[in-house]
């Protein structure tokens, strides 16, 4: 059964779920990928594997929003009014396609929509530190936002590394830059970032598929700054959460991951102290 | 539900750093039974990064005295004659607790083609021994589906080189031959394994977790909350791959 030796383990075991232990995705997507399959995109099917493992809320970004910019993120946008309570949506920056005047309005007109930021820098081989972002990223250090980027440096990266992050982590210190990833195999300096920057956390999706990743971030950095993240509809929320059951720690750090971590990041936000159920807030 | 995991491997890999490798059979053993693993398929780094025939024997020497681990083989062609030859090859296989074969034209440098790889195939298809076939891993699919255009009977564990989501690769394979099955071990798209019961029915997939690369947990949570049926289920995770090692022919 994965490990005996925690309670957390049997209830996700027998049901899939437990009641206490609500989950918080920081990474997901929608809609459909060019380059593959995805048979659960559609916000309906993403509900339904939501429900199977009691995730209570879910930040994403669509595809359609990162590679289809003509359509305007609408999609994100009608997702998350039709879901108000599930769904909030980062909102997708590409210096490749950004329109200044149009994107900002579009940003600050659907704060209710958009809590954060994301960027996909290497896809797009535009620096994360690009100046076509500068007046976003004042944006959303005068307004508190996340910024879930795109974080690998293995092979090195020009745009989405260690070197880029640290920059851009010192510049905006009202930003929570979540690295997404966790900067793919540099865990040790990954590990130094969040250890040096309170404004940095840490996301587990392509984490999760490598043994002793995990282990050797809560070594470095303890389980307060880790944030649960899947990729969804991309890769089984149950294989997440069946990875972080079979990893060695206590259920109370697991809980930090699962939604203790995001309570406290996301507590400061009006729409989340309305949304988040209050006995979870503080537990 | 009883878990057969049909992708474990240890040991040591001189070229890479794995953050925690599992180096030795009897490590192997103990975080199976603390997973709740039964049984198992089993490669070594070895065999991959070492020598073929020195590798092959080092998985031969951990299982043989097992009741519940099966090794896997590389084979290459035979030309070099350096591992047993075709007709030596059942019984070698059955004092050492072999149960499948693998092929790696990349890592041990062959090409992936019906003639070099003529006597094996055919041996394998006579026997109905599985071989497993990573896709991506240098492996071009149209010279697999050339292999199986001679021989569609041959039965073929497939799996997938990373977890990027792969049906449009893998279906194909699982409609189109009799025999080819989908070990999961990096298929963890969501909402993926009820669409591939629906698409090819429950037999063709076979659990595997990529231990020591990857927890246990990940895969089995997955298997275990699937909206499948638990017969399904209990095909997937141990059923299936029993059949396929009760149906080879040593003898």
């Amino acid at each position: 059964m994965i490990n005996d030796d925690s309670q957390l383990t049997k209830t996700f075991w027998q049901y899939g779920r437990d009641e206490s232990c609500p989950i918080i995705d920081f990474h997901g997507h929608m809609s459909e990928l060019v380059s593959c399959y995805l048979p659960r995109c559609t916000p309906e099917a993403m509900l339904k594997t939501m429900e199977q493992c009691n995730l209570q809320l879910l930040i994403f970004c669509g595809h359609d929003a990162l590679f289809i910019p003509c359509l305007r993120q609408q999609n994100d946008i009608d997702a998350v009014r039709k879901y108000p309570d599930r769904f909030k949506a980062y909102f997708a920056l590409n210096a490749n396609t950004l329109d200044d005047k149009a994107d900002m309005e579009l940003l600050a007109q659907n704060s209710d929509i958009f809590v954060g930021l994301k960027m996909l820098p290497d896809y797009f081989k535009r620096s994360i530190n690009d100046p076509k972002y500068q007046a976003f990223y004042e944006y959303a250090n005068s307004t508190g936002l996340l910024f879930l980027c795109h974080t690998w440096d293995n092979p090195k990266s020009l745009y989405n590394g260690i070197a880029q992050a640290e920059e851009f982590v010192q510049k905006y210190p009202d930003i929570t830059f979540i690295a997404g990833h966790s900067f793919h195999n540099k865990w040790l300096e990954a590990a130094r970032l969040c250890n040096t920057y309170s404004n940095l956390y840490l996301e587990l999706t392509a984490v999760l598929d490598d043994r002793g990743a995990l282990e050797l971030l809560l070594e470095k950095c303890g389980s307060k700054k880790i944030l649960f993240g899947t990729d969804l509809p991309w890769f089984d929320t149950h294989h997440g959460i069946g990875t972080i059951l079979s990893t060695d720690m206590p259920d109370e750090d697991r809980k930090n991951i699962f939604f203790r971590n995001g309570v406290r990041l996301l507590n400061k936000f009006d729409w989340f102290r309305k949304l988040w159920p209050q006995k979870f807030i503080g537990l | 539900m009883e878990f057969f995991d049909c992708n474990i491997l240890y040991g040591m890999a001189a070229t890479k750093c794995n953050l925690m490798p599992a180096l030795d059979v009897q490590f192997v053993l103990s975080s199976m039974k603390h997973a709740g693993i039964a049984k198992a398929l089993v490669r070594r780094e070895e065999q991959f990064i070492g020598g073929v025939g020195i590798g092959n024997q080092l998985v031969a020497n951990d299982v043989k005295e097992t009741d519940n681990l099966w090794g896997v083989w590389s084979i290459i062609p035979d030309y070099t004659h350096e591992i047993p030859e075709p007709e030596m090859m059942l019984t070698q296989m059955k004092v050492n607790r072999i149960a499948a074969w693998q092929l790696v034209p990349n890592i041990h440098c062959f090409s992936l083609h019906y003639r070099p790889l003529k006597p094996w195939l055919e041996l394998a298809c006579r026997s109905a021994i599985p071989i497993i076939i990573k896709l991506g891993s240098g492996i071009i699919n149209s010279a697999l589906y050339d292999i199986l255009e001679k021989i569609p009977e041959l039965v073929i564990i497939l799996s997938s080189e990373n977890v990027w989501p792969c049906d449009r690769n893998v279906r194909p394979f699982l409609k189109e031959f009799p025999n080819c099955y989908f070990e999961i071990s990096q298929y963890l798209t969501d909402g993926g394994i009820e669409e591939l019961v629906s698409f090819c029915g429950a037999k063709k997939l076979l659990f595997g977790t990529g231990f020591h690369q990857a927890h246990f947990g990940g895969i089995m949570l997955m298997l275990r909350q699937a909206q499948i049926s638990e017969v399904d289920k209990q095909l997937i995770a141990s059923k299936n791959i029993i059949s396929i090692i009760e149906s080879i022919k040593y003898d």
